[in-house]
């Protein structure tokens, strides 16, 4: 692992793309939903520090705590969300075996996201980001899965990266002022594969497009 | 038929023996074996719709048009139920028509004002619960129109609202008219999410569970005015997405970890109580 010397030291530079992610069909598929729930265990680890009393991330360096307690409802869906991603994180891993991406092209990942220095609100903001970016990414790998084996359990995963976005969207309004949708709205445009719908519907992402969001805070 | 080719035909077997492959530690190796199995060209996916019987009374010519009727048969539900409650928590006669005007970002509730009492929901939710219920409204009644749409351009049967109405007690405050809200939108997130292992086309799948990603934020959203858990939530019927069983999500993955679903029969039977003379 690279001596870590300041922030951009080490990040992943080019970006990952759906081809650097291992393995074939389904399995390529699991290991880019664990690559995107590892990161998002992660963030919401560092998150919990950040807002509460403070801690140290996985690459040692000390995060200062906002000093919030569990009455914020910021706070209180952070824990709570965190433990979920953290069990989804879990759940592929496991199911991945000794294919999994985390024993391979991930074997030294940790995660920087700034957050030491991160307001309330950026962290709010960047927790949003990532859900609803997660919420469209399980969207856009459905067309890559080569069986229908892990259709409902990625499903079920990506139902509760809904659920997390419409909820942290409703406490960021509450907290910082309404700017952010729960859900897509009736009549805005939504994009699936490249076909436009206006059913107020959640968007696909593509693999590539998630992952050069998702590598800047990726250090190996 | 031997167990491996029943396996085979089924997705929720093939489901099953993934379960227990996986706690075996062999989840891999199966994934790896079953990976290779009915692929045909020209389509993503090997067909899995060897049972009508999941879609009792629903129209189709294969898999995908029967699982778009059976969303459209609740979207129509769920639009008219919604357009219901709007007009009912807005002073509105229950029977008005959705009005025109789209409701515009994230305090948007077009030209709809709230008219009853909030009952038990927190003050400084009730502002954005009633422009969820103005929204979402919208949306469901986006979805219905976008299912008609693409059945009818499928060259497909497209299913028929109910000529007697849909109904609801949905009570006389904004609580107890979300709490039925509530309900129907877990209902909707679970019914897409078993519905979708039987479509066939990616990009109607994909569409599919676009639609029940946002059923899901919606029932989390309601859920989150209402002082309710945000979900996943195990609730009767419910079957789980790891094992099938109708249970919470197995050990050691919490109960709000993975979204729940439940089969189509089962919901079809469920929503009976919403349509009138049914």
């Amino acid at each position: 692992m690279p001596q870590m010397t300041g922030a951009a030291t080490g990040r992943v530079t080019p970006p990952l793309r759906f081809s650097d992610i291992p393995g074939q069909g389904d399995i390529k598929v699991l290991n880019y939903a664990l690559a995107l729930e590892a990161l998002e265990a992660d963030l919401y680890a560092q998150a919990l520090l950040r807002l509460t009393g403070g801690g140290t991330n996985q690459l040692g360096r000390t995060i200062p705590g906002l000093g919030l307690n569990d009455s914020a409802p910021d706070v209180r869906y952070v824990r709570e969300f965190g433990q979920v991603e953290a069990q989804h994180r879990d759940f592929l891993n496991g199911a991945l075996g000794g294919q999994s991406i985390l024993l391979s092209a991930l074997r030294t990942a940790r995660f920087d996201f700034g957050i030491e220095t991160q307001s309330r609100q950026q962290v709010v903001d960047l927790l949003y980001t990532v859900e609803n970016l997660g919420t469209q990414a399980y969207l856009g790998a459905i067309k890559f899965f080569a069986t229908k084996t892990y259709l409902l359990p990625a499903g079920a995963i990506q139902a509760t990266e809904a659920r997390h976005t419409a909820v942290i969207a409703a406490i960021s309004n509450a907290l910082f002022g309404p700017t952010k949708l729960t859900a897509p709205l009736a009549g805005q445009t939504a994009n699936i594969n490249g076909q436009v719908n206006t059913a107020g519907i959640d968007s696909t992402a593509e693999p590539d497009a998630v992952l050069a969001t998702a590598s800047p805070f990726i250090v190996l | 038929m031997n167990s491996f080719e029943e396996l085979m035909r089924s997705p929720l077997q093939r489901r099953a023996f993934l379960t227990r492959m996986t706690a075996a530690g062999l989840g891999s190796a199966a994934v790896a074996l079953l990976s290779g199995c009915g692929s045909r060209s020209g389509t993503l996916y090997p067909s899995p719709f060897t049972d009508p019987t999941n879609f009792p009374g629903i129209p189709g010519r294969n898999a995908d048009e029967t699982v778009l009727n059976y969303a459209l048969t609740l979207e129509i539900l769920e639009a008219d139920l919604y357009r219901q409650a709007l007009n009912l928590a807005s002073g509105r006669s229950v029977g008005t028509a959705l009005d025109p005007t789209l409701p515009a970002g994230p305090t948007g509730t077009g030209s709809y004002r709230l008219a009853v009492s909030p009952g038990g929901i927190a003050a400084d939710r009730v502002a954005p619960a009633f422009a969820y219920l103005v929204q979402y409204a919208y949306v469901e009644a986006a979805h219905r129109d976008f299912l008609q749409t693409a059945l009818a351009s499928l060259g497909a049967p497209v299913a028929r609202p109910n000529a007697q109405g849909y109904r609801a007690d949905f009570g006389t405050t904004l609580e107890s008219i979300l709490t039925v809200i509530y309900a129907i939108e877990e209902t909707g997130v679970r019914a897409y999410l078993g519905a979708a292992g039987f479509m066939n086309d990616p990009q109607l799948l994909t569409t599919a569970v676009a639609i029940h990603s946002t059923e899901a934020r919606h029932s989390g959203a309601v859920a989150y005015v209402l002082g309710l858990p945000v979900g996943p939530r195990y609730l009767g019927g419910d079957r789980n997405a790891l094992n099938q069983a109708q249970s919470p999500n197995p050990s050691p993955y919490g109960e709000n970890t993975f979204q729940y679903y439940l089969e189509p029969r089962t919901v079809l039977q469920a929503v009976r109580p919403f349509i009138v003379g049914a």
